[in-house]
């Protein structure tokens, strides 16, 4: 899947395209028309999506509504930038040619299938996967788990 | 042709009226417009509150930085919802608790986009036993799903 990681679960609640783009693709009035997204399989959403939070500063942590944006279209190799060597592998972007397009492709191939293409990592399933990875002695989490705040584990 | 008016924040449709524009200061709202016709807007004249994007610093930056310049753009209604929703989160980014009341306003919003992001200015303040009260009604009560969940989360600390 090309799983494209939440920013607001309410926004994908309303299935509004409104809405989608102007939360979940745009940054500061500009529409993401390079959209990251992470190439992985089902049972790594919850690895990526923890990785994207810890990268991302993201504190406290939190659960994630993601999507899985795999349509057939050509992705674009994109080193990530999370600092985790998974994920900064597993990155890739959805290039869309202009906002009538990314609205095309989210209410003809994506919103018809919202039930089946969301992937909810809870913020217990991202903790609990922090504590494996450390108990694991995995060294990124190691270091991560050492320098941030006791709301992760 | 129907006039229409294009301040920052305003924006008429279907007047059936005249209607005298008059914006006297920055704070020019739907009320002082309202206020401004010399007859009566009819039922069907429309509002439509129209708000530019957000193209400013970003509002972690405003919130470490200038919080009262992101609290002012919080409170004078400057914001649509799809950027007041990440203002509010960033909002519990500021240190005192000069922004608590705001999110407490905002975690009534209409809006669940913006619930949601007070939801996520509120956790950075779980302790206090306020947000505590407000988190715990909102995983209860609130009609989004999402927001619940949010809430749920936020309070699990």
């Amino acid at each position: 899947m090309l799983l494209r990681v939440g920013r607001r679960k309410t926004a994908w609640e309303l299935k509004s395209v409104d809405t989608i783009i102007k939360t979940e693709f745009s940054t500061r009035g500009e529409i993401e028309l390079n959209a990251s997204v992470y190439l992985v399989d089902a049972k790594d959403v919850t690895r990526a999506v923890a990785e994207h939070a810890a990268g991302n500063g993201l504190d406290p942590p939190r659960g994630f509504d993601n999507v899985d944006l795999e349509c057939g279209l050509a992705c674009h190799a994109s080193p990530g930038t999370t600092g985790f060597s998974f994920t900064t592998e597993a990155h890739r972007e959805l290039r869309f040619s202009d906002e009538q397009d990314l609205r095309s492709f989210l209410e003809t191939r994506i919103l018809p299938e919202i039930g089946t293409r969301r992937h909810v990592a809870s913020k217990a399933d991202i903790l609990e996967y922090a504590k494996k990875r450390r108990a694991e002695n995995d060294p990124e989490w190691v270091n991560f788990l050492a320098t941030t705040s006791k709301s992760w584990p | 042709m129907i006039p229409v008016i294009y301040p920052p924040e305003i924006a008429l449709t279907e007047p059936i009226c005249q209607v005298r524009r008059r914006f006297d200061d920055e704070d020019a709202n739907m009320s002082s417009v309202l206020l401004s016709t010399f007859r009566e807007a009819a039922p069907e004249v429309r509002f439509i509150q129209v708000v530019p994007d957000w193209k400013g610093p970003s509002f972690e930056q405003l919130a470490v930085e200038q919080p009262q310049l992101l609290l002012a753009l919080v409170l004078k209604g400057r914001l649509a919802e799809h950027d007041l929703t990440f203002a509010a989160e960033a909002l519990g980014r500021v240190t005192d608790d000069s922004a608590l009341p705001v999110l407490f306003a905002l975690a009534r919003d209409s809006s669940r986009l913006v619930r949601e992001g007070a939801v996520y200015g509120l956790a950075r303040h779980v302790r206090n036993t306020d947000v505590r009260v407000v988190l715990t009604r909102m995983s209860k009560e609130d009609p989004s799903p999402g927001v619940r969940t949010a809430a749920v989360e936020a309070l699990d600390d």
